[in-house]
C-alpha cells in the first residue's frame, strides 16, 4: 500500500465509448453558435469603434475556429480519458477533471438516494447517468454517460445494498 | 410501550398575542405598506387636520386588530400520537404536520413586547428532505405553555428512539415517565460581561453601528438636528487637520460604543446548559432567545477567530448539528469568549480533541505565498506598465505586506485524527478549527489542481451532513491526505489508496 507520488488511485472503469459521440455532437452544436456569433460580431463592427476593439472583433472568427476544433476533435476524447468510476464492496468511487482532478468516494452505507438520469441527447446515444446522493451537499457523485443497460443494473444494485446496510447516524 | 404518547387537544394560540400583533401591525403590514405612503402624502399636503390624522391612526389600528383576530381565530395547533399539527389560513386552509421524531430542536423567543405580556414565540425545527425549510412557528403561546410544549415535543423524541432497540426498552419505559422532571442541568458556560469588550473586534457587531451611521448620514439633511450639533457632525470646507482628526476619533468612539451595545443586546446573559437530552442556550437583552439542540445530533464543533479577536486570544464556538438550519446563529455554544474558555466548553459539551495537528509540507507554504503575493504583484506590474507610478507603488507595498498574510495562512494549516474524530485548521483573516466526529462523514473528496500535482499536494474535503456540508484540508501532501482518509474511515475508503 505505498502511496502514489502524485495522487490517489485511479478508479478502474471508463464511461461508455458512446459518450465520445455525445460530447462531439454537443461540441458541434456549441461551435455552430459560437462561430455564428463571432462572424456576426466581425461583420457588423462599426467603423468609429476604437482600434483594439475592432481588432478583437476581427480576430473573433479565428478564435471561434480554434474553439470549434478543440470542442469537436479534442475535448470529447480528453473527457473520455479522464472520467473514471468504480463500485467496490463498500463504496462508490469516481474521478473527474483534467487540469484539476477530483476523486470522490462515498460509503454505500451512507447513500440516501440513487437516481438514473437520461437526457434527450443521452437517449440518442443509449447512455444514462447515475447520481448518488448523501446527506451532504458536497458528498454527491454523478457517474455520467454510462451504457444505459449498465446504469440500469448498477443503480438498483447500489440502492438495494444501501438499504441493507444503511447507517442513519448522520 | 407503556408510555402514553403526549396528546394535546386542538387549541388556539394565546389571546394576548392579539395585542402584540395589533400593536406591531404584524398581519396588517402587507396592506399598510401600500396604504401607508398614500396616507402620508395626504397628510403632508396639509389637507388633513389633526382630527384627520387621529382618524387615520384609529382606522389603521382597527384594521390591524381585525386582521390579527382573523388569523388568531383560524390558527390552531394540536399534538396527536406522532405529530404536531398546525392548521391556518382564512380561506385556503393549510395544514402542516411535523412528525415528532423529526423534531431537531425547539427555540423559544420573546421580544420585549412579548415579554411584557408573558408570551413567547415557539419555533419547532424539524429535519426535512434536503433543502426544504421545515419549521413550524407558533406565534405566540404563554410562557408556561412554551416550556410545557418544548418538554412535550422533545420528550416524545427520546421515548421514540429508546423504543427501537429491544434490549433497552424496559429500562427506557422505566426512565421515561420521570424524564420531564429529571432536567439534570449542568451549566457549561455563562457569559462573563467583560467578554463583551471583545465585541468591537468582531465584524458583525461593528457592522451594526456602521449601517445605522450610513443610514443617518444619508438622511442627515432632512433630520431636525440643531445647528450647533450639525456643526459637530459636518466638517467645514476649510477644516484644520486637528478638526478632522477630532471628527474621526469621535466617529471611532461612536462605532466602538455601538458595537459594544450590539454585542450586549445579542448576547447578554448567555447561558449554555444541558437539560435532559438537550443542550439549551439562552441569550439576549431585549429579545430573549432559547435554543435547544439535541445532544445526539451534535457531530462536532467549529472554533472560529476573526483577525481582531485572534489578536486578543478570543474565539467563538459553534456546534455542528445534523439537519439543523441556520447553523451559525442557532448552533452557537459560546458567542464570544477567551480562547481557553471556548476550548473548555467544546471539550465538555461536545468532545475533547487533544491530538496535536500535523503541519503541512513546505510546498504548501510556497503555494500560500504565491497566491497571497501573486495578485497584488501582478496588479503592480500592470500599473507600472501603464505608467501610473503612485498606484503601482501602493500595489507593490500591498504585495510585500502579503508575505505576512501568506505565512500566517500557512501556519494555520493543519489536520489530525484521533480514535473518533478529525480536526482541521485553516484561515488567516478568519481562522477556523473544525472538529468533526467520524460518524458524521458521508464521503471524501480529493481535489488536485495541475499546480498541486506538480507540488505533490492535494486538498481533501471531508463531506458531512452538517454545517457547510464539507470541510477542506487545504494543501496537505498526497501521503498525508491518504493517511488521514485511511485513519478516519478504515474499511470503506480503502479503494482510494493504491
Amino acid at each position: 500500500m505505498n502511496s502514489s507520488p502524485t495522487g490517489p488511485r485511479t478508479p478502474a472503469y471508463q464511461v461508455s465509448p458512446n459518450a465520445i459521440g455525445l460530447w462531439t455532437l454537443q461540441g458541434v452544436i456549441s461551435s455552430i453558435f459560437v462561430l455564428a456569433a463571432a462572424v456576426v460580431a466581425a461583420l457588423v463592427v462599426p467603423e468609429q469603434m476604437p482600434a483594439p476593439l475592432r481588432f478583437l472583433a476581427a480576430a473573433a472568427p479565428y478564435a471561434a475556429g480554434v474553439y470549434a476544433v478543440v470542442a469537436v476533435a479534442i475535448r470529447p476524447r480528453l473527457r473520455y480519458r479522464v472520467h473514471r468510476w468504480e463500485v467496490t464492496e463498500e463504496s462508490v468511487f469516481t474521478l473527474t477533471g483534467w487540469l484539476a482532478q477530483t476523486w470522490t468516494i462515498i460509503p454505500i452505507a451512507r447513500i440516501q438516494t440513487v437516481d438514473i438520469n437520461r437526457g434527450a441527447m443521452q437517449r440518442l446515444f443509449g447512455l444514462a447517468s447515475v447520481a448518488v446522493l448523501t446527506a451532504s451537499s458536497k458528498g454527491t457523485v454523478e457517474i455520467v454517460h454510462l451504457d444505459a443497460g449498465l446504469a440500469g443494473a448498477v443503480a438498483p444494485d447500489l440502492a438495494s445494498r444501501a438499504a441493507a446496510v444503511r447507517d442513519e447516524a448522520t | 410501550m407503556s408510555v402514553p404518547p403526549p396528546m394535546l387537544a386542538e387549541r388556539r394560540l394565546d389571546w394576548r398575542v392579539l395585542v402584540v400583533h395589533t400593536l406591531t401591525f404584524k398581519q396588517a403590514r402587507a396592506i399598510l405598506s401600500s396604504a401607508g405612503p398614500l396616507a402620508l402624502i395626504v397628510a403632508l399636503q396639509g389637507n388633513l387636520g389633526s382630527f384627520g390624522l387621529i382618524a387615520i391612526a384609529v382606522l389603521v389600528t382597527i384594521a390591524s386588530l381585525v386582521f390579527s383576530a382573523l388569523r388568531w381565530w383560524r390558527f390552531s395547533y394540536q399534538i396527536d400520537a406522532h405529530r404536531l399539527l398546525v392548521r391556518q389560513g382564512l380561506v385556503s386552509r393549510s395544514e402542516r404536520a411535523v412528525p415528532l421524531d423529526r423534531v431537531r430542536g425547539v427555540d423559544v423567543e420573546a421580544s420585549p413586547l412579548h415579554q411584557l405580556f408573558r408570551i413567547a414565540v415557539l419555533r419547532v425545527d424539524a429535519a426535512a428532505g434536503t433543502g426544504a425549510d421545515d419549521e413550524a412557528v407558533l406565534d405566540a403561546v404563554s410562557l408556561t405553555d412554551a416550556g410545557r410544549l418544548r418538554e412535550l415535543l422533545l420528550m416524545q423524541r427520546v421515548v421514540d428512539r429508546s423504543a427501537v432497540p429491544a434490549a433497552e426498552a424496559v429500562e427506557a419505559a422505566e426512565a421515561a415517565p420521570r424524564a420531564p422532571e429529571v432536567a439534570a442541568e449542568r451549566v457549561f458556560a455563562r457569559l462573563d460581561p467583560r467578554w463583551l469588550l471583545y465585541a468591537p473586534l468582531v465584524g458583525s457587531y461593528l457592522a451594526v453601528p456602521l449601517a445605522i451611521g450610513a443610514t443617518l448620514l444619508r438622511e442627515v439633511d432632512s433630520l431636525p438636528i440643531p445647528a450647533g450639533l450639525r456643526d459637530l457632525v459636518e466638517i467645514p470646507e476649510q477644516a484644520g487637520a486637528g478638526r478632522i482628526v477630532l471628527s474621526l476619533l469621535g466617529a471611532l468612539a461612536v462605532v466602538v460604543v455601538g458595537a459594544l451595545l450590539a454585542g450586549a443586546v445579542a448576547n447578554w446573559g448567555f447561558v449554555l446548559a444541558s437539560r435532559g437530552s438537550n443542550l439549551v442556550a439562552q441569550r439576549g437583552l431585549l429579545t430573549r432567545r432559547t435554543v435547544s439542540l439535541e445532544i445526539d445530533r451534535i457531530r462536532g464543533y467549529v472554533l472560529s477567530q476573526g483577525l481582531g479577536i485572534r489578536l486578543v486570544r478570543a474565539a467563538r464556538l459553534t456546534a455542528l448539528v445534523t439537519g439543523l438550519g441556520d447553523q451559525n446563529r442557532r448552533g452557537q455554544l459560546l458567542p464570544l469568549g477567551p480562547l481557553h474558555v471556548a476550548e473548555e466548553v467544546a471539550a465538555a459539551a461536545v468532545r475533547r480533541f487533544d491530538t496535536p495537528l500535523l503541519a503541512h509540507p513546505p510546498a504548501a507554504l510556497r503555494r500560500r505565498l504565491f497566491r497571497a503575493i501573486g495578485p497584488p504583484a501582478l496588479v503592480a506590474v500592470v500599473l507600472a506598465l501603464l505608467d501610473l507610478p503612485v498606484a503601482a507603488t501602493i500595489a507593490a507595498v500591498v504585495a510585500v505586506a502579503s508575505v505576512a498574510l501568506g505565512v500566517d495562512r500557512y501556519r494555520a494549516l493543519g489536520h489530525a485524527a484521533d480514535a473518533g474524530a478529525l480536526a482541521v485548521r485553516s484561515g488567516s483573516v478568519l481562522r477556523r478549527r473544525v472538529v468533526l466526529e467520524q460518524r458524521a462523514l458521508v464521503g471524501w473528496r480529493v481535489r488536485q489542481s495541475w499546480f498541486q500535482r506538480r507540488a505533490g499536494l492535494v486538498t481533501v474535503i471531508a463531506c458531512v451532513g452538517a454545517g457547510e456540508g464539507g470541510y477542506d484540508v487545504l494543501d496537505c501532501s498526497t501521503a498525508q491526505g491518504l493517511d488521514l482518509v485511511a485513519a478516519v474511515s478504515p474499511g470503506w475508503s480503502a479503494a482510494i489508496s493504491w
